[in-house]
C-alpha cells in the first residue's frame, strides 16, 4: 500500500500546486481588471 | 478551480482503494489507477497541442497558440508525472526504477518535446516568432505520438501490452481515466481563458503582444505590466 499512497501523494501534490497557482493568477487577474 | 484539483482526486483515491486487490503484485497494482489516467492524458494534451499549433500556422490566430501553450503546460506536468509513477510501479513490478524499454525511452523523448515547448515560449521575447517556433516543435514532436502508443506493439520490451484485469477492476480503471480527464480538461481550458487574458490585458497596457514572464503567482497585488515583463 505505501507504495500507491506515495505515489497518489506526488500526484495529487504536484497538480494541486498547479491548480493553486492558476488559482492565484485568476485572483490576481480579476483584482486587475477590477481596478481599472 | 481549487476544489475541483482537491475533490476529484480525492474521489478517485477513495475509489481505487475499493477496487480489488491483485493476487501477485497486492496493493502496488493500485499505481496503475493513477499511472494510466495521467499516461493517457499526456498523450491527449500532445495531441491537442500539436493540433493547435498547426491551427495556429495555418491561421494565425492568437488563440490557438493559447491553447497550444495551456496544453503543454498540463501535458508537460502530466508526462513528468507518468515518468515517476511508472518508475514506482516498475519498481514493485520488475525490481528497477528506470530500464530503457522502447515505450519508456518515447515517452522521455515526448516530455523532451514537451520541456522543449516550455523552454522555447520562456525564451523568445518576440510573440509571434515564439507562436511560430513553438508551433513547429510541437508540430515536428507529433512524429513520436504513433511510436509511443505502439511501442509494445511494434517494439520488444517489458512494458505491459494489455494486461488482463477482473471486470471490477477494469471498471475502476475507466471511472479514475474519466474523472482525471475531467480535471486536467478543466485545468487546460481555465489555463487558456487565463493566457488569453493575460495576453489582453499585455496589449491594452503596452499596445505589444511582446511578454515572456508570467506574473507571480505569490504576490496578490494587481497585475502590472511592463516592457518585456509582467509582475
Amino acid at each position: 500500500m505505501s507504495a500507491f499512497v506515495t505515489t497518489y501523494a506526488i500526484v495529487w501534490l504536484v497538480l494541486s500546486a498547479y491548480a493553486t497557482r492558476l488559482a492565484n493568477v485568476q485572483r490576481r487577474l480579476r483584482r486587475t481588471i477590477g481596478d481599472r | 478551480v481549487l476544489i475541483i484539483a482537491v475533490l476529484i482526486p480525492l474521489l478517485i483515491f477513495l475509489i481505487a482503494c475499493a477496487a480489488p486487490a491483485d493476487r501477485g503484485m497486492g496493493d502496488s497494482q493500485r499505481i496503475v489507477y493513477v499511472h494510466v489516467p495521467i499516461a493517457w492524458f499526456s498523450l491527449v494534451a500532445f495531441l491537442g497541442m500539436a493540433t493547435t499549433s498547426l491551427l495556429y500556422l495555418y491561421r494565425r490566430e492568437s488563440k490557438w497558440d493559447a491553447w497550444s501553450q495551456a496544453a503543454a503546460e498540463v501535458g508537460w506536468l502530466c508526462c513528468g508525472l507518468t515518468l515517476i509513477t511508472g518508475s514506482f510501479w516498475a519498481h514493485e513490478a520488475w525490481g528497477t526504477w528506470w530500464t530503457w524499454d522502447p515505450r519508456l525511452t518515447t515517452f522521455v523523448f515526448l516530455w523532451m518535446v514537451y520541456s522543449g515547448s516550455l523552454v522555447v515560449r520562456r525564451s523568445l521575447i518576440d510573440s509571434a516568432r515564439r507562436a511560430r517556433v513553438s508551433a513547429v516543435l510541437a508540430a515536428l514532436g507529433l512524429v513520436d505520438l504513433p511510436l509511443v502508443t505502439m511501442a509494445t506493439r511494434w517494439f520488444r520490451g517489458i512494458h505491459p501490452v494489455s494486461p488482463e484485469m477482473e471486470p471490477a477492476m477494469r471498471l475502476v480503471l475507466l471511472v479514475t481515466v474519466c474523472g482525471f480527464s475531467i480535471m486536467l480538461g478543466f485545468l487546460t481550458v481555465q489555463r487558456q481563458l487565463q493566457i488569453q487574458r493575460l495576453r489582453q490585458l499585455v496589449a491594452v497596457q503596452t499596445d505589444s503582444h511582446d511578454c515572456t514572464v508570467e506574473p507571480s503567482w505569490r504576490d496578490t497585488q494587481p497585475i502590472r505590466v511592463y516592457a518585456g515583463s509582467v509582475k
